[in-house]
């Protein structure tokens, strides 16, 4: 048996409607920390010079590069050491690659990327047979239903290096 | 009115001679009284009993019927007695001593609701019962969310033409 037939075996793939439920809880979680280090920008602002102080208007397209970045930085992060962002692990999914590990800095950041730059790519999950997105099939990954695994239990990556 | 002498006279007549000697003639009275009655007393409970347990002698069966109901009788007598008794005690302690007054005085009442707290410790029960009102919420928001996948995927395998073996197990 191939990882990858084990994996099939033992782990069933999320589907759409989880998947954008815990995307638009992650949009949420970036974008409060967007505000957060607007907040924490003004108030350097205001310490800097008081008299001068007033509130900054970053353009659309600041924010929005801004906002991508923190998004990258978020999911990298998240998808490259326990391989659940805040709302994967809401709704219980997590990202591995197809031999059910969790993924390394590597592909982790090309998928971050990928959804950053391309979000609709998650909609191919309805149309997929096998629920994958369009950068599920690009970078060889899944989500699957994971609630019930204790931590730990993935199969990390120096287990895949020696596998 | 007695006089000195008639007391003098009475006490020689009572001295402790006298009494032991009465005394002593009567416990052999009785000695000889339950000497002789014992045969007498062996025979009619060797007899009662048999009576009361297999011969049917009318009489004893009776009797032992009467006897049971009356010792029936006596213990319901007992019991309200002693109700009706206690209630009476109970609400006179009431009536008489102020229980709120003295459990004031006496009991730091303080001191026992701070104890009872720290036995109960009620912030634990609060993070318990939150906690798990979010874990509930949260799954049934996967339950919800796996039911709506499964939902999205049959409607897509009925618009679209793919085979069984590519849908997820």
């Amino acid at each position: 048996m191939t990882p990858s037939d084990e994996y099939v075996a033992t782990e069933r793939p999320a589907g759409v409607v989880t998947r954008l439920i815990a995307s638009a809880i992650d949009i949420a979680g970036v974008t409060m920390l967007l505000v957060g280090l607007y907040l924490a920008v003004a108030a350097l602002l205001f310490l800097w010079s008081p008299s001068r102080f007033s509130w900054p208007s970053p353009s659309l397209l600041t924010s929005t590069a801004l906002g991508s970045l923190l998004a990258f930085c978020y999911l990298t992060l998240a998808w490259a050491t326990t391989g659940r962002t805040y709302g994967d692990s809401m709704l219980g999914l997590r990202v591995l690659s197809r031999d059910g590990r969790v993924l390394h800095w590597l592909p982790a950041a090309l998928r971050a990327a990928a959804c950053v730059a391309f979000p609709a790519g998650l909609l191919w999950v309805a149309v997929s047979g096998r629920r994958r997105s369009i950068q599920d099939v690009l970078l060889r990954t899944v989500v699957v239903y994971d609630a019930h695994r204790a931590p730990g239990s993935v199969r990390d990556r120096g287990d895949h290096r020696r596998s | 009115m007695y006089s000195t002498a008639s007391i003098r006279a009475s006490a020689s007549a009572y001295s402790p001679a006298w009494s032991d000697a009465l005394l002593g003639a009567a416990v052999c009275g009785a000695r000889q009284v339950y000497r002789s009655a014992l045969p007498v007393a062996h025979a009619a409970s060797a007899a009662l009993r048999l009576t009361a347990g297999q011969l049917p002698v009318p009489g004893a069966a009776t009797l032992a019927t009467h006897g049971e109901q009356a010792r029936a009788d006596l213990e319901q007598l007992v019991d309200a007695v002693l109700a009706a008794v206690v209630r009476r005690v109970v609400n006179t302690l009431v009536e008489t001593v102020d229980l709120t007054a003295l459990v004031r005085e006496n009991v730091d009442i303080v001191a026992l609701a701070v104890d009872v707290v720290d036995a109960i410790d009620l912030p634990e029960i609060v993070r318990e019962s939150t906690g798990t009102m979010a874990s509930d919420a949260v799954q049934a928001l996967r339950t919800g969310g796996m039911q709506a996948d499964d939902a999205v995927s049959r409607l897509f395998d009925r618009l679209l033409p793919r085979s069984r073996s590519t849908r997820p197990s």
